[in-house]
């Protein structure tokens, strides 16, 4: 476990509740985490067990309603919509289950789409939008629109556009949950030989062979950590 | 600019012929606000143009009788007005700058074998001025006619129709209660008579007011009695303060109270037309416009929450991406203002379009044409704006709602 560097985050007592029809629903229940920089973390657990809620906190597209969140040392708990967007465009990449690319975009526009959010001019834009898909094996598909494209392009079209904006944190649910065996072997090759140096990746998934490749896995059960087992 | 519909499609839009009826919808409400209300305009235009034919600043005074409650011991009791009345007004009266007295009657008239019952008018020699109209052949009642009591006529041209078909009545001989009259002058059919002041002018035959009373005595009585005081107002004067001085002038020569509207009625050519609704009519239909613009707003603000319901996706994975919400409330908020104001402008061109074609058109006279004023441009502007806001703020609202979390549970 590489934990000697600084943390990049911290989950201090986390709770997330919604209020549904039945009532108030407690979907993570205090939930402590460091991780360091650099680190390869799977979360692993039975469905609806808070998992995807958990990369939702993380990846500061809701705040915890209760308890701290520390990323890159500043809380967010607190932070405003527009201070949790800038934060998502500078430091967080996504990588979605479903792809999450708009259909009527090329692969290279899809990739350039958090540059423009950054306000990152236009040719620098394009030129690191197909510098992040030669990274993915695709710079030749870059004009392609994206709906024309195999599952395991598409995903690796979302790896791109997750990483074109250098974000230290790469926050992934189930990438290869929507790919057979081959292409999600491929997604998680090319996954897991990015966060090298410093990049962070947190990845959700079910797949105890994924999680294999993990520095670190833990087990999500009922919107608590039950287990933890380091590589 | 303009989207095409396959754009539209393109873009996320759920339904967009329902986008094209409301902004047909949209065209034609701010087209019909425009029209009606330019026509309006010109219809007022049109009667206040007929007010001025009908008499200048005439004012015209009807007796009556004391109320009730106003009545002494003795009970309500008519009033009248003579000629003698009429020249202490002339004279004293320092707000108006014309007083004729006129008299009128159903009086039975006939010519040869015809008899007909016409209204007929004593008058004095400036009638024609204070109705502000003319004889349009032979000559009108002159002031030596009333001096002598002459037993001249001066007739309308339906009257005139009425005994005679279609021969000139000019030297003609009638007879008004039996006694001969001869017509020297036919009245002007005025086009803008508007008040019809119990009958139209064309439908009369004038005759000096001194023959007039010469005839008969009316009312039981031996006075010569003036039914109504015509004064004109000084136009430097302010119209209701003029009345009021020939009211108390009146009221306190005849003794009646002097807010007894029962005793003396005023009426205006103005009041008059004022009280016509007839120009507010298409001010009120110009309101469906508004309705019009209004309900199709609602359905571009729909249509447009629909637009953002069925890309909530794409919003949240923006967010998620890094969007600020400044960023998407402005696009959603400029798409649905635009698409407004996009249809708005369409209708102001369509309603100047129409106004100028029926301005070009070959109307009657009795058609008023639509007037563009300023005005209504900055109404009917204003009802687009007001609905570009509705559409504009309706669908920043929604997309500032979407949850960015919602990127990781779309199911696309
Ligand atoms: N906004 C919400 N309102 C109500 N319930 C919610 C909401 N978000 C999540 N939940 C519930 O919280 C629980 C955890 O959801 P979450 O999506 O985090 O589970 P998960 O571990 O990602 O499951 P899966 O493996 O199926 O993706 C589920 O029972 C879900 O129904
Ligand atoms: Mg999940």
């Amino acid at each position: 476990m590489s934990s000697s560097a600084e943390p990049i985050l911290e989950l201090k007592k986390v709770e997330k509740q919604v209020r549904g029809p039945f009532g108030c629903l407690r979907i993570l229940k205090g939930i402590d985490l460091i991780v360091p920089r650099g680190q390869f973390l799977a979360v692993t657990g039975p469905s609806g067990s808070g998992k995807t809620t958990l990369l939702e906190i993380l990846g500061c597209l809701s705040r915890p309603s209760s308890g701290d969140y520390l990323l890159g040392g500043r809380s967010v708990a607190k932070a405003s919509s527009n201070e949790l967007a800038d934060l998502r465009a500078s430091s967080i990449g996504f990588v979605f289950q479903s792809f999450n690319l708009l259909a009527r975009l090329t692969a290279r526009q899809n990739v350039e789409l958090p540059l423009a959010y950054q306000g990152v001019p236009t040719a620098e834009r394009q030129a690191r939008a197909l510098d992040a898909l030669s990274a993915v094996g695709l710079e030749s598909r870059a004009d392609h629109p994206t709906p024309a494209m195999s599952g395991g392009e598409r995903q690796r079209v979302a790896i791109a556009r997750a990483i074109v904006g250098r974000p230290p944190l790469l926050l992934a649910d189930e990438p290869t949950g929507n790919l057979d065996a081959a292409n999600g072997a491929q997604i998680l090759q090319l996954l897991s030989s990015l966060p090298v140096g410093r990049r962070t990746l947190i990845m959700v998934t079910h797949d105890p062979q994924v999680a294999a490749r993990a520095d670190r896995i833990m087990e999500l059960r009922d919107g608590e950590f039950v287990a933890e087992r380091c590589e | 600019m303009i989207p095409t519909l396959a754009d539209l499609k393109a873009r996320g839009f759920p339904n967009p012929t329902w986008l094209v009826l409301s902004l047909v919808g949209l065209a034609v409400g701010t087209s019909v606000i425009v029209i009606l209300l330019s026509w309006g305009e010109g219809l007022s235009i049109a009667l206040e143009e007929g007010t001025n034919k009908t008499g200048k600043n005439l004012v015209l005074c009807f007796l009556g009788r004391i109320s009730k409650d106003r009545a002494g011991p003795a009970g309500p009791r008519r009033i009248w007005l003579t000629r003698e009345d009429v020249s202490f007004v002339r004279r004293r009266a320092r707000g108006i700058e014309l007083a004729v007295a006129e008299s009128r009657a159903w009086k039975p008239v006939g010519a040869g074998p015809k008899s007909v019952t016409i209204d007929v008018r004593g008058v004095e020699a400036a009638i024609e001025s204070i109705r502000d109209t003319r004889v349009v052949a032979g000559r009108g009642i002159s002031e030596l006619d009333v001096q002598r009591r002459a037993a001249v006529a001066v007739i309308g041209s339906v009257a005139s129709n009425r005994l005679f078909g279609s021969a000139s009545p000019l030297g003609e001989r009638i007879e008004i209660d039996g006694r001969p009259f001869r017509v020297v002058g036919i009245l002007e059919d005025p086009s803008g008579d508007l008040i019809r002041d119990r009958t139209l002018q064309s439908e009369q035959v004038w005759i000096p007011i001194s023959t007039f009373f010469s005839i008969g005595p009316r009312y039981g009585s031996d006075i010569d009695i003036v039914d109504v005081l015509l004064f004109r107002v000084r136009s430097d004067r302010p119209y209701s303060e003029a009345v009021r001085e020939v009211r108390r002038l009146l009221t306190s020569r005849l003794e009646v109270g002097e807010h007894d509207r029962d005793a003396l009625q005023f009426v205006t050519a103005l009041d008059v037309l004022r009280r016509l609704p007839i120009a507010a009519v298409p001010r009120f239909l110009a309101l469906l416009g508004v309705v019009a613009v209004s309900i199709s707003a609602i359905g571009v603000s729909s249509f447009m929450a629909l637009s953002v319901h069925a890309r909530r996706h794409e919003i949240a994975l923006r967010k998620a991406l890094g969007a600020r919400e400044l960023r998407l409330l402005t696009r959603f908020a400029a798409e649905g203002g635009g698409l407004t104001l996009f249809g708005g402008c369409l209708g102001l061109l369509l309603g100047l379009a129409v106004c100028n074609v029926i301005e070009r058109l070959d109307t009657p006279e009795i058609l008023p044409i639509p007037v563009v004023q300023s005005g209504v441009l900055m109404i009917a502007m204003g009802v687009v704006a007001l609905s570009a806001l509705l559409t504009a703020v309706v669908p920043a609202y929604h997309a500032v709602r979407v949850d960015p979390s919602a990127a990781f549970r779309s199911a696309s």
